[in-house]
C-alpha cells in the first residue's frame, strides 16, 4: 500500500463521511414503504478498497471509519459494528462474485476493471449484508425483525442506486 | 507453546473480527442502557459545531414554516391569556410570594435530527452553561419531543420519543386512566399504549395527554390521539394506537422543561 493510495483512501473518507453525515442524512423520504429508507453509501471506502487489504487490517480501518461516523450520528458502536463485519466478509464475498480469470494482485473491485455488472453485483452483496447487519445491530433485539427487514430492503433500494450514482459521477479509483 | 501461536496466526482474521465486535457490542450495549454515557457524541463542542454550521444553511430553507408555526403559537399564547384567569390558571402555575414555580421552560434549537432509526436523538444549541440538565423533559410549540439524555457545553443531545428507550407515562384526557406509551419504530406517528385496563370506557379520538407521574414532562401536555384500540384475548388490557400530534421530522424550535423540584422528589424516592 503506498503513500498516493493511503492518501487518496483517507480524502475519500473523509468526502464519504462528509457527504453522508450532512447530505444523505438529512434526505428523508415519506410515504408508504419510504418511512424506512435510510440512504447509506458510506461502506463505498470498505468496498472500494484494492484486494490485497484484508483481515486485521481492513477491519481495523473499518472500525476507526465507523467510529468516526458514529459519533456524529449519536450511535456509538452501530456504524463501527458493521463496517468491521464488512470488512470481515469481503474476501468471502469477493470469492462468490470472483470473474473466471481470478483477481490479479494490486486489482480493486471497480467498475473500471471489472465492468458494470460485476461491480453492481459486487457492491450490491456488499451494501445488502453491510445493511442487514446495521439494522440489527441498531435494533439490537430480533423482536423487530419485521422491521429489520422491511428497513434493509427499502433502503437497499434506495442506497444501491445513489452508490451507483456516485460511482458513475465521481468515479472513484485507486491509482 | 508454538502451536498456540500457529493456530493464532491461522485464525488471526476471526480473532480480530470477535475481538473488534465485542468491542462496539459493548460500546452499543452501553449506549442502549443511555443513562450513564460515557461518549458525547454530538453533544461535544466538535460535533456539535459541525451541525451548528449545516443548520445555519438549512434553517434559512424553513423560515416561513417557522414563521408561520411560531405566529399559531403566540395566538394560541394569547387567546390563552384572555380566557378568565380561573380557567387557565391551574395549581402547578400559581405561586404565593417566595414560592417558585414548579416548572421552567427554556427555548432551543434543534440542529441536527434523525427519525428513521431505531433509536433516535436530536441535537439541540444550548448545554450545560445555558441552564440544561440531563433528565429535563423537551417539548415543541404542539407535543412531546424526548428527554435530555446527555450535556455538553454549549449542546445536548435528546433522546427523540422516537425511540425505542423511551417511554413515557401518559393517560386518556378527562378518564384519568394511564400507562406507558412507547414508540412502534415503524412511522413517526405509531405509538402504543398499554396497561389501560380493557373495561375502561376509551373509545377512538380520545386525546392521550401527559400523566406527569414520571417528573419529567408537567402533567397535560397534549401527545396525540387514539387511532384504534383492541383488547388481545386472555389479557386484561387494551393495546391502545396513538398517533401523535407534531411531527418530529420537522421539528425545529423545541423548549426544554426543568421540573425545579426534580433533587427533592428523586431523594424522596429514594427512601
Amino acid at each position: 500500500m503506498d503513500s498516493a493510495l493511503i492518501l487518496k483512501s483517507l480524502l475519500r473518507a473523509l468526502f464519504l463521511l462528509t457527504l453522508q453525515i450532512l447530505v444523505l442524512n438529512n434526505i428523508l423520504p415519506s410515504g408508504a414503504f419510504f418511512d424506512y429508507a435510510n440512504i447509506i453509501i458510506y461502506p463505498l471506502l470498505i468496498i472500494l478498497m484494492p484486494i490485497e487489504i484484508e483481515g486485521p487490517a481492513l477491519m481495523v480501518i473499518g472500525f476507526i471509519y465507523g467510529m468516526l461516523l458514529d459519533f456524529f450520528t449519536d450511535s456509538i458502536g452501530v456504524h463501527a459494528s458493521a463496517c468491521v463485519f464488512l470488512a470481515f466478509v469481503r474476501p468471502f464475498v469477493l470469492s462468490v462474485v470472483e470473474p473466471r480469470e481470478g483477481y490479479n494482485v494490486n486489482q480493486s473491485p471497480l467498475r473500471q476493471t471489472f465492468g458494470f455488472p460485476w461491480f453492481f453485483t459486487y457492491s450490491a452483496f456488499m451494501l445488502l449484508l453491510h445493511l442487514f447487519f446495521y439494522f440489527s445491530v441498531e435494533a439490537f433485539t430480533f423482536v423487530f425483525i419485521i422491521e429489520i427487514l422491511l428497513k434493509t430492503i427499502v433502503s437497499f433500494v434506495v442506497s444501491i442506486l445513489f452508490l451507483q450514482l456516485y460511482c458513475i459521477v465521481f468515479n472513484p479509483n485507486n491509482q | 507453546m508454538q502451536d498456540l501461536l500457529i493456530l493464532l496466526i491461522k485464525y488471526r482474521n476471526v480473532l480480530v473480527f470477535v475481538i473488534l465486535e465485542l468491542i462496539t457490542l459493548s460500546l452499543v450495549v452501553r449506549y442502549n442502557n443511555s443513562q450513564r454515557e460515557i461518549f458525547y457524541g454530538s453533544s461535544s463542542l466538535l460535533v456539535g459545531n459541525v451541525y451548528k454550521q449545516k443548520n445555519n444553511f438549512s434553517q434559512f430553507v424553513h423560515l416561513a414554516e417557522v414563521n408561520q408555526s411560531l405566529a399559531a403559537e403566540n395566538s394560541t399564547l394569547r387567546r390563552l391569556l384572555s380566557i378568565e384567569p380561573q380557567d387557565s390558571m391551574k395549581l402547578d402555575t400559581f405561586f404565593l410570594n417566595g414560592e417558585k414555580p414548579l416548572f421552567n421552560y427554556r427555548t432551543a434549537q434543534v440542529i441536527n435530527n434523525s427519525v428513521n432509526k431505531t433509536k433516535n436523538v436530536l441535537t439541540i444549541n444550548k448545554g450545560a452553561v445555558d441552564g440544561i440538565k440531563p433528565r429535563m423533559g423537551v417539548v415543541d410549540h404542539s407535543g412531546l419531543v424526548g428527554i435530555v439524555k446527555n450535556v455538553g457545553e454549549k449542546f445536548s443531545v435528546i433522546m427523540s420519543i422516537l425511540n425505542t428507550n423511551a417511554i413515557i407515562s401518559c393517560k386518556v384526557k378527562d378518564k384519568g386512566y394511564f400507562g406507558p406509551l412507547s414508540w412502534d419504530a415503524k412511522d413517526v406517528f405509531t405509538f402504543t399504549l398499554n396497561d389501560v385496563p380493557n373495561h375502561a370506557p376509551i373509545s377512538k379520538n380520545d386525546t392521550i395527554i401527559t400523566s406527569g407521574y414520571s417528573y419529567i414532562f408537567p402533567e397535560g401536555i397534549v401527545v396525540g390521539t387514539v387511532d384504534s384500540l383492541w383488547s388481545v384475548p386472555g389479557n386484561d388490557y387494551f393495546v391502545i394506537k396513538v398517533k401523535l400530534v407534531n411531527d418530529l421530522s420537522k421539528v425545529e424550535h423545541v423548549y426544554p422543561i426543568e421540573n425545579m423540584n426534580l433533587t427533592q422528589l428523586d431523594s424522596l424516592k429514594m427512601q
